[in-house]
Formats: structure tokens, sequence, C-alpha cells
């Protein structure tokens, strides 16, 4: 092969004239991050929604006639699946990651636009295939997120028929589209970076999201290929996962199979899944942080180590979500383990983000509190699960409120406050306008304190036993009444928080109907993306030639230098030093 | 990419212009090193699989489609046969991009004809396959033993249709006027992709083929007796 | 600003919430202090760490808020400093995994002196066994299960004929015994569950699990599934009461083993028909039942359901409301019935033909239908009843009757006693009927079946 510099070649994009063409079957990765991230709030909304109903039953219980427990489990069962894949999963890596691959990293396009753009449509069409298990015979399926069999593909769980099938083909279509895309960042982030992009002057919003995509890659095949073999359970009869059962008083036709390699599977994508969405978050606060506090990162190279030796472990610790599954108890001491060290890496980075703020001059701005929001949500919800990971703590805690409490602390209420601190940051970059503060800040005030108060209370509710997919308690006896009426005080917050959603949907449409045109690079950021020529960047991102980059992306504040920042694109015979400064004192010029 | 010193490097620490060569692309198109990570994934979800499989062949109901004279595979000159039709494929793909080094246009689709056109037979052969256990009364939900054999090439036999879609493409492009350069990734990342299913076609026919004995053991190297 | 200030309140809240919430591990009724001990370890270093991580957080960003004459510190690392933070945090993480680790290997090594019992999982009930004189459970498979084989065990295993089986919710411990609860499952996952002994595990079908633990207090403790199991998941509870060996020993004494259960008495059906005679007066002389006189067709019920709803009426555990008051009639007929012929006289009953009754309601059938899908599954889509999930027949059942009963478990007129497995799980379902109107459509669905 000879070499081909794929950033040096002449821009071999075909412009779009249409509306259609421009849209619709858009090829530019901007557009398509666009396409994924208004899919991906779409059926976040519905999932929400879905939480305030489930909500509302277990606050208030039986206090509503259009709830029964059908339709609560297949509630709980489409809130989790939604937000975990196709809400979180798809805003991080197929909205940010589209949107900000090429231009941080510095070039035109994703390096196979066709194939993102059918990412997007096999995303898309995911989606609808999910949406429409709730109108197919027997409504969505209500295994849990989970869907373990054999209970998934069995009668006596609501959506054992058409709801589960329809689960698992949209899942199996998601992968598709996922594999799609994430061969695309991957492709693109190696094999695409501009002139004088070292893999270590990557931001590291960059290295989250590559870390995460190849977690993606390696981790999705599993759920997969345990999609299929359920299928099969489901449809052909095969025993994969079902063992000879009873089924609701029928005998079955299945022999020998075994439902715990089913949760193997599943969890050896499902606790990589995890990262897939933090490592993402990770990354982007980070950048934020830095921005706003217009100080370097602390600790850069920490910060890449971490998320790759996170990245790493992640694929051997699954089995904690199973201590209590009934396999075999020997691995309980391996997972405990291996666990447990995940902790170090992943409590520097907490301490690297505060030590960030340290000596900053942090600007208060709304991407920012969402970002020290973020520390405080994700110190906590970090904190509770050395509980979960320590397996004999896991024994009374497990399947009870206290995992609900852990998970939303810190997969849902953490990487939300990322993605919206993310939203307030990039929002000017995209549109060109910059979200409404005043109504950012209320948004951000409820949000923050709203899940906090739904979140906190309910870690409790799981110390004392209360166990979770329950559609109602009933009488039992160790839980007072004082834990019914916490409950209905964690649902008026639930419909709080819910409301302040409202407020940042107002926002988005306020902004791009009222707010004036914001300042290009409102924040001053040093990084390669808010200096394109034109703002939003147009189609192939640069000009006539492609940045080369000079730098890494937090030259902020640096000793000598008159302005506060450096971009990455400027060389040093173009940085202005003070008068009389000595350059070398810094010991910036040595390598 | 230089492995671990390139993430050693103090990126806040000046470098004079001119000494970062410009090493993103390093050689490689990224056309392959998607095809790289595509294999990898494919491999996982085959690898994963294959641990199931190890298991479940524990199991007291699993019943080896070898190891006694009356079972489907203990001679197996079906699956030979089409084992010697992917091999061929594999060569006529190899063909066609030693024909893109050696610049001969119609080697190229020649190559790339018989390439696809054999793995199509493959696919069918697989299907009267299919058809010939299940008239031995071997059906899919009768033993996981057959499950597997079904799931397995079924998947295989997907991935390769996956490969002829692309190999359809690349004799579209090729028929609209594209050079033999134009082509040249397109047909080296297809003559790889066969290779690869053709290694992991071998592998399934020995893994599928096996007697209880040979399971027992394979179980136990791997630890999952 | 105000940030740093809510942080500092929030660990605040935090810190007083913990120390003052009434919401706590439930008393321990087990040996498993040692898992208390290592969650308040666990606590007291997470504890440390959320409030200086947050603490911190908070004075930094109130000490270094904006200020336009300051600049930003430049410092890209410091290694001495990350490095500290790492060894420190590696202490930390292995203060908590060292007891953590040291207390597994106790749960994984179920001690010699353990007794056996085995709890039996099955949508949407438990069930119970005992070893017997043997000490050896005997072989049990899904497959066996049958409607007089209900807890699956394969005949042919005689280790098995003595095995004791407890077909009831409630299982009564010895206090101080370790015992190994071996834990099965003939249909889909469980989870054997009871707070204030700590531990749990799940019933995996296919397959035995364990857990052990040694009950220390006496009491009667709920047993919760702690693993989603379908539709009626939250409505699967038992008991265990523990108790001193002495009561625990009579307890055991009332259970059958699988010998008596397999064998049967000879069942003499004409002493039957004789003592089915002082029934018919309301039941009718086919076991049709009477609406007028608030009796309730017996034609389609099944024996076993109808010795229950006996015993129930017997000991005070159905017909206690006043506002029950068919209810209370047949306290006194029930008590009046010789326990040596009941056998009899159930058999008898079953070999009646199965008589329908005319629905009387009105109502929505097709919103009837929809509401009847929760209860499908246990009394049958065709509302036929399921022996083995212990469903009665509704098919063919005098509306009225199903009204009133329908009527008393939601105002807990019926099935509030404890002893009451399936009349509590009962109470929980029909709460999702809401109102009176979706009540007689239900019951004018059920009427078509």
């Amino acid at each position: 092969m000879t070499h081909i510099a794929i950033a040096d070649q002449e821009p071999e994009l075909h412009h779009p004239r249409t509306f259609i063409g421009k849209y619709i079957w858009s090829q530019d990765h901007k557009v398509i991050a666009i396409q994924y991230a208004c899919t991906a709030i779409f059926v976040g909304l519905v999932a929400l929604m879905l939480s305030v109903v489930m909500r509302l039953q277990l606050g208030f219980p039986d206090q509503f006639d259009f709830i029964n427990p059908n339709m609560y489990l297949q509630f709980v069962t489409m809130h989790g699946m939604i937000m975990v894949i196709y809400l979180l999963t798809a805003l991080l890596l197929g909205g940010f990651g589209n949107y900000l691959i090429p231009l941080m990293v510095g070039t035109r396009d994703m390096v196979f636009p066709y194939l993102n753009m059918l990412s997007f449509w096999f995303y898309f069409l995911s989606v609808l295939v999910l949406l429409a298990s709730f109108f197919a015979p027997g409504g969505p399926t209500g295994a849990g997120w989970t869907l373990y069999p054999p209970q998934s593909i069995l009668e006596g769980t609501p959506g054992s028929g058409w709801g589960i099938v329809l689960m698992l083909a949209s899942l199996a279509i998601f992968i598709i589209a996922f594999t799609m895309g994430g061969l695309n960042y991957v492709s693109t982030i190696l094999q695409a970076r501009t002139r004088g992009m070292t893999l270590m002057r990557m931001p590291l919003t960059i290295w989250g999201i590559f870390t995460a995509t190849i977690l993606g890659l390696f981790a999705f095949p599993a759920l997969l290929v345990s999609a299929i073999m359920m299928l099969f359970d489901s449809v052909l009869g095969t025993s994969f996962f079902m063992p000879a059962i009873v089924s609701l008083g029928e005998a079955t036709d299945y022999e020998g199979g075994s439902p715990i390699l089913f949760q193997h599977l599943f969890w050896f994508f499902g606790h990589p899944e995890v990262y897939i969405v933090a490592l993402p978050a990770f990354g982007m606060v980070s950048d934020v942080l830095s921005v706003h506090a217009r100080k370097n990162i602390f600790g850069y190279r920490m910060m890449v180590w971490a998320i790759v030796i996170i990245g790493g472990l992640s694929f051997v610790v699954w089995a904690h979500h199973m201590y209590v599954s009934g396999m075999n108890p020997y691995f309980g001491f391996f997972f405990a383990t291996t666990t447990l060290i995940i902790a170090v890496p992943t409590a520097i980075k907490v301490y690297n983000w505060v030590l960030t703020l340290w000596q900053g001059n942090i600007h208060l701005t709304v991407p920012m509190l969402f970002a020290i929001g973020f520390i405080f949500t994700f110190t906590h919800g970090g904190l509770s699960g050395l509980f979960l990971g320590n397996v004999v703590i896991d024994l009374p805690l497990s399947d009870t409120f206290f995992v609900v409490a852990h998970f939303h602390m810190v997969m849902g209420v953490s990487p939300i406050m990322v993605l919206f601190a993310a939203i307030y940051h990039w929002f000017p970059l995209v549109t060109g306008k910059q979200l409404n503060t005043r109504l950012g800040m209320i948004h951000f005030w409820g949000t923050f304190l709203g899940t906090y108060a739904i979140y906190l209370p309910m870690h409790y509710i799981g110390f004392l036993g209360v166990p979770r997919r329950y559609y109602a308690l009933g009488d039992t006896s160790f839980i007072p009444d004082s834990a019914h009426a916490l409950n209905a005080n964690i649902t008026i917050a639930v419909i709080i928080v819910a409301l302040f959603q409202l407020i940042f949907i107002i926002n988005l449409f306020w902004t791009i109907k009222r707010e004036p045109k914001s300042r290009i690079n409102p924040w001053d950021a040093a990084s390669l993306e808010w200096h394109t020529p034109d703002v939003p960047p147009r189609h192939g991102n640069w000009g006539k030639e492609l940045p080369t980059v000079h730098r890494w992306a937090y030259d902020y504040s640096v000793p000598g230098v008159v302005d506060d920042f450096i971009p990455q694109h400027v060389p040093d015979s173009d940085v202005t030093y003070e008068p009389g400064y000595d350059r070398t004192a810094t010991g910036r010029e040595s390598t | 990419m230089k492995g671990f010193s390139a993430l050693t490097e103090k990126p806040w620490l000046a470098m004079p212009d001119g000494s970062i060569a410009y090493d993103a692309s390093g050689g490689t198109p990224p056309a392959q090193i998607a095809l790289r990570f595509l294999l990898m994934v494919i491999s996982i979800a085959f690898v994963l699989i294959f641990v199931t499989f190890l298991t479940r062949s524990q199991y007291p109901d699993f019943q080896a489609l070898a190891g006694e004279p009356w079972l489907p595979f203990n001679q197996s000159p079906r699956l030979w046969a089409t084992t010697a039709v992917l091999v061929a494929a594999s060569a006529a793909m190899h063909w066609a991009w030693h024909s893109v080094k050696s610049q001969k246009p119609d080697g190229v689709m020649l190559g790339i004809s018989v390439g696809g056109f054999l793995a199509l037979v493959f696919i069918m052969a697989q299907w009267t396959t299919w058809i010939y256990l299940a008239n031995l009364g071997y059906g899919v939900s009768d033993n996981p033993a057959n499950s597997y054999f079904y799931l397995f090439t079924g998947l295989h036999a997907l991935h390769l249709f996956g490969g002829v879609l692309a190999v359809v493409r690349v004799f579209i492009r090729i028929g609209q006027g594209c050079s033999i350069d134009q082509v040249a990734v397109a047909v080296k990342a297809c003559t790889t992709y066969w290779h690869y299913l053709l290694a992991l076609w071998l592998v399934l026919f020995f893994l599928l083929t096996r007697t209880p004995e040979a399971y027992a053991l394979l179980a136990a190297a791997c630890g999952l007796g | 600003m105000y940030i740093a200030i809510v942080i500092v309140g929030l660990v605040a809240i935090t810190l007083i919430l913990h120390f003052a919430s009434p919401w706590w591990l439930t008393p321990l009724a087990s040996n498993w202090s040692s898992i208390d001990t290592t969650i308040e370890i666990s606590f007291w270093i997470t504890g440390a760490v959320f409030i200086a991580v947050n603490l911190f957080l908070a004075w930094t960003v109130w000490r270094y808020r904006h200020n336009k004459n300051r600049r930003s510190h430049y410092e890209p690392e410091n290694k001495k400093l990350e490095i500290w933070l790492t060894a420190l945090t590696t202490v930390g993480v292995v203060a908590m995994l060292t007891p953590g680790l040291i207390v597994w290997a106790k749960v994984v090594h179920v001690p010699d002196d353990a007794m056996e019992v085995e709890a039996i999982g099955q949508q949407w009930q438990w069930t119970f066994r005992f070893p017997g004189d043997d000490g050896v459970l005997g072989a049990a498979n899904a497959r066996f299960v049958s409607n007089d084989n209900r807890f699956g065990l394969d005949p042919s295993d005689p280790s098995g004929a003595d095995d004791i089986l407890v077909e009831h919710h409630r299982l009564h411990l010895p206090v101080d015994q370790p015992v190994k609860l071996v834990l099965r499952s003939n249909d889909v996952l469980h989870n054997f569950a009871v707070p204030q002994f700590r531990v749990k595990m799940d019933l995996v079908p296919g397959t035995q699990t364990y857990q052990w633990f040694t009950p220390t207090r006496e009491g009667t403790f709920d047993v919760l599934c702690e693993e989603l199991c379908g539709l009626a998941h939250y409505t699967m509870k038992g008991q265990v009461q523990v108790e001193p060996e002495q009561d625990f020993e009579t307890w055991l004494a009332t259970y059958p083993t699988f010998n008596d259960v397999q064998s049967g008495n000879g069942i003499d059906l004409a002493a039957g028909e004789a003592g089915y005679q002082s029934c018919a007066g309301c039941h009718g002389a086919n076991g049709q039942g009477n609406p007028a006189l608030n009796a309730p067709n017996l034609t389609r019920l099944e024996s076993r359901y109808m010795a229950r709803q006996l015993r129930h009426y017997r000991n005070n555990i159905r017909g206690t409301a006043r506002e029950d008051s068919p209810g209370q009639t047949m306290v006194a007929i029930a008590r009046g019935i010789d326990p040596n012929t009941e056998a009899d006289l159930l058999a008898y009953i079953e070999t009646l033909d199965a008589v329908d009754v005319d629905g009387t309601l009105v109502g929505d059938i097709a919103n009837g239908q929809r509401l009847y899908g929760a209860c499908a599954a246990c009394h049958g889509t065709g509302g036929e009843g399921k022996v083995l999930l212990s469903a009665p027949a509704l098919a063919g059942q005098s509306d009225l009757y199903l009204k009133r009963q329908l009527e008393h478990f939601s105002m807990g007129w019926r099935g509030k006693h404890p002893e009451d497995q399936f009349g509590t799980q009962m109470r929980l379902m029909t709460r999702t009927i809401h109102s009176p109107e979706r009540l007689r459509d239900l019951l004018a669905y059920i009427a078509t079946l």
C-alpha cells in the first residue's frame, strides 16, 4: 500500500442541495449527530414519563386505576432499557461522539460518511421497533431490563410473546447501528487526526468517547449473542437458556439449559455498558471543568491512563451483578477484588477534577454548575458502589432499592448532569446561540436538588430491605409506615424534577427562536472544535486547509502569556508573551 | 500507533514545529482499521458462543453429532465438500487481490466474480445440509448440539452473505468504470474477509463434529467443565 | 457562590439523615452480625471520603471563584500529590475489601452441623421440604411435577420417600441451629430473602443453590421473593417462624412424608355421598349451588381447594369478619364435619358432573377481558383454574358469589389472616380492580368463559 494521508486529501464530500439531502439523508456528521440527539431526547422523554407513572404507583399505591401490575413491570422494563441504551448510549456516542470527533481531531467528516448515515437510520429503526412493542398484542416486555430467562419468554410475565421478540429484535438492530457508528469513530480517531494531533494532545472528551466506543464494540456482541440465542429459545423452542421447567402449571418441552449462562452473557455486556455511558461523560466533564475554571485539566496523563485502565478492568468485573444469582460462590472473591480495584482509578479521576478547580479562576456558568453538580452526585454514587461491589454487603442490599438508588446516582443522574453541562457548553457551537442563562440556572437547581431529594432517601429505603420491582408492598412486618410516607415524598420529588425538564425544553425552543447570536467561542475555549472558519461549522468543517495542531487542548492561563488561553492551532511564534518574560523558566520548552 | 510510549508523552511541553511527523494514518487506510475492528467484533461474538457451547456440551442432555457410527457427522463428506467450495472461494478472492497488485483488471473481475459465486454456492450447500439434518430427525430444538449447529452455521452464512453484498458493490463499481486503484482497498478488504470466514468455518467444522470425549477435554482445558 | 453553600448544606443534610433516620437495617435475627460490621466499616471510610471530597470541593469553588484580577495557577500535574492520593485510596479500598472477603469465606462454607432444609419456589408461592429420618433430600426435578407430585420428587429415589413435605408458606425453624437452606425452583428464577437474616440467594431452575444462616432470635419474619418472577412477583411472600426446638419438632410432625402423600388412603365414596346430604340443603343435590342462599357452585372446585377452605373456616382464618355472614355460617358447618370422612366427602363432590351457573351481571365484556389478563396467569385463560398454582376454577361459578368474594378480599374481610397465603395474594390483586364498574365488567367477562 502506498501512504495515504487521509487528512490531506481534497475533501471528497458531496454537498447536498435539497432539503432532504441536507437534513434527512445527510452524510454530514453534524446533521447525523443532531438527528441522533433529537431521537434520543425524544425517547428519553418517553422513558421519563414511564418513570413518573411507576413512581405514582410506588408513592401512592392503588390510587390510580390506569396502572396495573402488568403495566408497572412493562414500564419499569422499558424505562430502564430506553434510558440505558436508547438515550444514554445513543446520545453520548451517536450524538456527542458524532458531533465532536471530527471537529476535535481536525478532520472534515467521519471516514465513512455513508456508513455513518446508515448507522443513524438503523438506530432510528431500532427505536421504531421498540416503540412498536407498546402497540403489539400483550404490550412490551415486562421482564425487567435484564430480560432474564426463563421468565422473560414464559407466560406469566407481561409481553412474553410479541413484546420480548420485538425487544430482542430492536436490540439486535441497535447493535448493528452501534457497530457501524463505532467502526467509524474508532477509525476516524485513529486514522484521520490532523497534523500535530498526537494521541496525547486529544481532548479528554475524545479519549472518553474513543475508549467507550471500543468497549461498546467488544461488549455489544455479548448482548447480540444472548439476544439471538434467546430468540431461538423463544421462537424455535431450543433450550440454550431454558432448563426443564413447569410454566404456570403446564409442563414445557424445554430441557437442560442454563439461565445463569444468559446472565453471564448479559452482564459481560452489561457492565462495560456502564462505562460506555460513564467514560464519555468523564471526558466531557473534564473539558467543561477545564474551560470554565480557566485552568488545564489537572494530571492529564493520569486522566488518560485512568480512562484506559477503567475500560480494561470493566471487562473483568461483570459477575459482581451476579453475587446472589446462584453462580459458583467462589467467583465472589475474584469479582469483589477486581470491582474494588476499579475504585482506585475512578477515585483518581474525582480527585483530579476537584484539583482542576483548585487554584483556578472559576466562572460559575450553567455548564460549570452542572459539572460541579456532577462531581457531587458522582462521588455519592461511586461511594455507594463500594458497598455493592463488596460481595458480602451485596447480600442484604442486592435487589433492594439501595441498588436502584446507587445506579441512578452513578449512571442516571451523573451522566445526565454531564449531558446537560455538555449541551449548555456546546450549544453555541452547534447553533451559534447561547442557551438562556436564567432558564438554565432554574433548570440546574431544580434538577440537581430534585434528583438528590429522590435518591438520597431511596438508599435508606434500600437499607430497610424494601425490594425493587415490587408493584405494591402489601403487608410486610419490617417496613414501617414512615417508609411509605417517604416513598410518597420521593414521588413528589420525581414529578417536580420531571417538570423542571420542561424548562429545559422551553429553553431550547426559546433560545433558537428569540436569543440573539452569541459571540463566537463564548467560553474562550482552546480546543480545536471552537476554531472553525464558520460557526456553526459548515459541511466539511474546515476551510481550504485543515488546521495544524501545535499544542494540547488545555493551554489556559499559561504563565507569561498575555492571553489567558492559547488555541490549539496557534503556533508558538504567534503567541504574545509579556515583555521581559523568561520563557525557559517554566520548562515548557524542553521535551 | 507506537504503543505505550505514545501514551507517556507530556503534551503540555512545547514541541518544535516539524518534530511531530504526521502520524495519524501510519500508512494504513481507515478501511483496513475498520475491517480489523469488525473482525475483532465478529470474533468476540463467536468466541462467546463457543464458550456457551463448551459449557452447554457438558450438560447431561447434550448429544454430540459425532462419535457413534449412526450420528450424522461421524463421517462428514458433505461438510468436507462444502469446505472445499469455501477454500476455492477464498483462493479466487486471493487471485483477485493478486491481480490488483499486478494491475490486471480482468483478473480482478474474474477473481471477485468466482469468489462471490462460490460463496453463494457454499451458502446453498449449507442450506442443503440443514435440510439433510432436519430430514434425519435432527431438528433445531431436538437437542442443544443441533441447536448450536444451526446457530453457528446460520450466523456464519449470514456473515458470508454480507460479504457477498460487499463484493457485488465492488463489482458494480468496476462496471461503472472505476479504476483498479479506486477499488484496491475494497478488494483487499473482501479478500481478508473471505480468508477470515474460511478460517472461522474451519474452526466451526472442527468444533461441531467432535465426539463427547473431545468436548469434555476441550471444556476442561478452557476451565468450563 | 451559592453552589458552594449548597454543597456544604447537602453534606450536612446527608449526615443528619444518616444519623437521625429511622430507616436502617432491620434488627438482626441471625448469626450474620459480621455483615453488619462490614457495612459499618464501609460507612466510616466512604463517609470520610464523601465529606472530605465535597467540603474541599465547596471550599475550592468559593475560594477560587472568578476574579478578574487573578489568573489560574498553572500546574499540569503533580506526581507526588497524585501518588499520595492513589496510595491513600488503595489503603481505604483494602480496608473495606479485606473484612468483606473474610466474611464471604464464612458465607461460602456451610458448617458441618447445619440442618438441611429445602425451599422450593414456584410462581408465586413458597413450599418447603425436610429430609426426613434418613437425613437426605431425595432427588427432584421439574419433570416429575404433576398434580399428585407437586414438589417434583423423583419417585424412583428411595431417599425421597421419607422426605417431609410442607405445603405451606410458613417455614418453622429451631432457634440457634445452623440451617443450610437448599434452594430449588420448578419454573423461573426466584430469590429467597429474609431481611432480618441478611443473606439471600437466587433459586435457579435446573440447578440447586443454597444459603446458610443460624436464626438467633425467636419470632416470625417475612420471606420475600427478590428476583423478578413475573406478574405477581410482589405477592410471592412466605414466612419463617423461629421457635424453640420442642415447638419446631411438634410442628414438623404435623406434616406428611412423600410416601404418605403418594400412597393416599382408601376413599369411600358412599360415605362421602352420605356426608354430602347435609351440604345439599344449600349447595343443591347436584352441587350447583344456590345464589339465593349465597351458596357457591361446588361442581368445578377441586378437593384440595375445598379442603384448604374448610381448614380455614375451622381455624378462624376465613369467615371471621362480621360482614361475611355466609362465611360465619360455614364456620359452624366446617367445624361439624368429621375430619375422618372429609376426604371421602370432597372426593364425592369431585365426582359430581360439572354444572355451569349462568351469569346475571351486565357489564362491558371487552373491558372485562382486558382486566382478566392479570387473572389468567393463575386461573387460566379459560378460567378453568390450575391445581398446581392452587387457583380455583372461576368459569361456571356463580357471578354473585365471585362478586362477593372479590369485594371481601378488597375490603380485607377475607384473606387478611397471615395464614391465608393465597388470600393475601388475592387481596393485593383485587386492589387493581379499583371500581364497582370495573368489577362488574370483569365478572361479566368471566361469565362468558
